[in-house]
């Protein structure tokens, strides 16, 4: 146990200072430091995996049904989203956004309790909750990089806007293209989300036993889909572009973060998220 | 054996006289050659280009080379040397190292960081290798200056923004479309400015191009010219609904296009982003245009403003490089001091190898009646002897020849181990050497003046 704490904690100090490089290189230019800031995050994916294989290994379950579990996956999801990223498209202002959610997701993981017991028992734990919960996670994911990327071009239009031409306008990436990603990344997300949403009901259906539908949880993710679905909608009907479409995003994507920090919390049961 | 630059650039000679000292481009060959077999030159490189004309050489002596290079350009070019003189720059040694290192950085051009320097001197150091006009020194130095300049450029942003309006404009663009292939542009009047704003954007990627204007054939001429559409003035709102980029420059006195035009085909244009550039004065564009979402609408002097900044940033990555230059002249430096050390290490072996050879000629006179294996055995720890007397200042000497008094360092040590005749017996062959190979490589010159260096 010791070494898989061992483990965490050197994941934890590797990926500050990778995020401290891609800080130091947004501020300053430096190719070298990009470079060496991307090759400490890969070797954060790595101690990234191996220390959830070796959880999988000693708790004989996948592991997120804790809130420090899924707070782990969350962060594993957006590291390896944001080094495919930089890997294809070369994005690094977006991986430097995008980590700082990774670093931040994991140094709250810190104060959850590694080694706490889902409260569910075995016999509420199914191979549909365990998918629920990790399309849910992968989808927050994708929403998440999306949102960054939205996030992105409020700031770009923002600079263009007053005329602000500075280093940092020169490093993000084009409007029209922080658009494209951030509309592809939210059409892999919502599917994913429905699909994780209804799976939940499903599982809530056959193992919750009463009904679920006034749930908090339930109500705040059926507001998520319905953001996502708006903001889906005028994109593709193109009612609405550019700057509005991005604040729906970013929007919608708070929605998402209410939904899990304050509704899990009151949800009737939800409860095991602890 | 010192560095030289001699030359002249668009800071210190007028184009009048930069003109009269462009090497033509089939006499630089011979201009290299001849140049090489002038007096007290050992290597020599020629960078002609139409801000500056520079002559970088190894030279025997300062002030011979200075003269020498002087009378060259003066006979080259045939004008008197009172004419051009005080246009010349002359730089030594460390200046000239440093100076090289500047100019093929891009920090000495007249548009900071270009790098089409980058790419002449390069060719006019493959020349002048290419004749044999270049020897260890050069061959070292050009190399480090040119792998320099590439990680200047890569490391660095200093070549990255637009210094000039028309590509300043460009890069907005880019910064809103990232590609170009599937918009239109239109240009409301077909003046100057338009026109090369139009034909950059076609050079990159724009594929549609409507010329709005108040008389057609003007229109239908620049748009001939741009490969695209002529509309004129009452087709403006069918232009400014397929429009993605507008340039206008129109001479009017007025708005040609206000916020409640653009306002009112917005919904037909689907809300898509609208690049507009004013580069007319009086403005043709309403200013409160740039309040609509989505449109995003620069002035000439917002264009300005961003050259303006883009030179302030290159400034920014020049001090950066100016930094990597320094680190390169102390590396450079650093190994120029060493290459002093291969003669003296050669002069000292010679002489301790003459010194133990002496002393077993010595042991085997006055003692005959030892047998080959005990004179085998003598000699080998006799030279073990001097080996191991000698490794230490030998290793000592090397570290010291790298130091910024390494040349103080080394004339020390030819004193402490009284090599000054050694080290003039081998000056003499190398001399030799080299002047026979130069008569060998030149004999088709007719070069009446023998290279003479001392």
């Amino acid at each position: 146990m010791w070494i898989q704490s061992w483990v965490f904690d050197l994941t934890i100090y590797i990926y500050a200072a990778s995020v401290l490089l891609y800080f130091s290189d947004f501020m300053q230019s430096n190719r070298r430091v990009n470079r060496s800031a991307f090759w400490l995050l890969a070797v954060v994916w790595i101690l990234q995996t191996a220390f959830f294989v070796t959880q999988m290994v000693v708790k004989d379950y996948f592991p997120v049904l804790t809130l420090f579990e899924t707070l782990f996956l969350y962060s594993w999801i957006i590291v390896s989203l944001s080094l495919i990223i930089n890997y294809l498209f070369k994005m690094h202002l977006l991986v430097f956004f995008s980590n700082i959610i990774g670093f931040a997701v994991m140094a709250i993981a810190l104060f959850a309790n590694p080694n706490a017991t889902p409260a569910l028992s075995t016999q509420l734990t199914s191979e549909l909750l365990f998918i629920h919960i990790s399309l849910a996670f992968i989808s927050y994911g994708a929403l998440s990089i999306s949102s960054v990327l939205s996030g992105m071009y409020l700031l770009q239009n923002k600079l263009l806007k007053e005329k602000k031409w500075n280093p940092l306008l020169l490093k993000l990436p084009s409007l029209d293209i922080l658009e494209l990603y951030a509309y592809r990344l939210a059409m892999i997300g919502v599917p994913t989300l429905l699909l994780a949403i209804i799976l939940g009901m499903i599982w809530a259906y056959v193992v919750v036993k009463h009904s679920v539908w006034l749930d908090p949880k339930v109500l705040m993710s059926l507001v998520v889909i319905f953001g996502y679905g708006t903001y889906l909608y005028q994109r593709i009907t193109a009612s609405s572009q550019g700057k509005k479409l991005a604040r729906l995003n970013v929007v919608a994507f708070t929605t998402i973060l209410l939904n899990y920090l304050v509704s899990g919390s009151i949800s009737s049961f939800h409860q095991w998220l602890r | 054996m010192h560095i030289l630059v001699i030359g002249l650039n668009y800071k210190t000679a007028p184009v009048e006289i930069r003109e009269r000292f462009a090497f033509k481009e089939e006499l630089k060959e011979s201009a290299v050659q001849t140049l090489k077999a002038t007096r007290s030159i050992q290597e020599c490189v020629i960078v002609g280009t139409c801000n500056r004309t520079e002559i970088y050489a190894v030279v025997d002596q300062l002030h011979t080379g200075r003269h020498y290079i002087k009378t060259f350009l003066a006979g080259w070019f045939g004008i008197a040397k009172e004419e051009f003189v005080d246009s010349l720059y002359i730089k030594e040694d460390d200046e000239a190292i440093r100076h090289l290192f500047r100019v093929v950085c891009g920090l000495d051009s007249m548009v900071l960081g270009e790098t089409q320097i980058l790419g002449q001197i390069r060719e006019a150091f493959l020349l002048s290798q290419g004749l044999k006009a270049t020897g260890t020194i050069f061959n070292t130095l050009f190399k480090q200056a040119i792998t320099l300049a590439k990680r200047a450029h890569s490391e660095t942003d200093i070549g990255k923004n637009a210094v000039s309006v028309s590509y300043a404009a460009i890069e907005l663009g880019k910064k809103i479309f990232g590609y170009f292939d599937d918009k239109t542009v239109v240009i409301l009047g077909a003046g100057k400015m338009g026109e090369l704003t139009g034909k950059h954007l076609r050079a990159n990627g724009v594929n549609h191009v409507i010329v709005v204007n108040r008389t057609f054939e003007r229109a239908q001429s620049l748009a001939d010219k741009l490969d695209g559409k002529a509309y004129v003035m009452d087709d403006l709102f069918t232009a400014l609904i397929k429009a993605d980029i507008v340039i206008s420059s129109t001479g009017a006195d007025g708005y040609v296009v206000t916020k409640q035009d653009i306002q009112s085909i917005s919904r037909k244009r689907k809300h898509r982003p609208l690049f507009m550039i004013d580069i007319a004065v009086p403005r043709d564009l309403d200013p409160g245009i740039n309040d609509l979402d989505n449109v995003y609408l620069y002035d000439i002097d917002d264009l300005e403003g961003i050259v303006e900044a883009n030179l302030q940033e290159r400034a920014r990555e020049a001090e950066k490089i100016g930094i990597m230059i320094g680190e390169e002249v102390g590396m450079f430096k650093s190994w120029l001091n060493t290459l002093g050390v291969v003669p003296l290490i050669t002069a000292l072996r010679e002489k301790s190898v003459a010194i133990q050879e002496e002393a077993m000629r010595n042991i085997e006179n006055k003692l005959p009646e030892l047998n080959e294996k005990q004179l085998r055995l003598i000699r080998k720890y006799s030279k073990s002897i001097v080996n191991q007397m000698l490794h230490d200042p030998l290793v000592r000497m090397k570290e010291m020849a790298g130091q910024s008094n390494g040349e103080e360092a080394l004339e020390l040590f030819v004193k402490i181990f009284a090599l000054e005749e050694e080290m003039k017996k081998q000056k003499e062959i190398k001399e030799r050497a080299e002047s026979e190979k130069t008569e060998l490589r030149f004999p088709k010159l007719g070069v009446s003046e023998a290279p003479i260096r001392s």
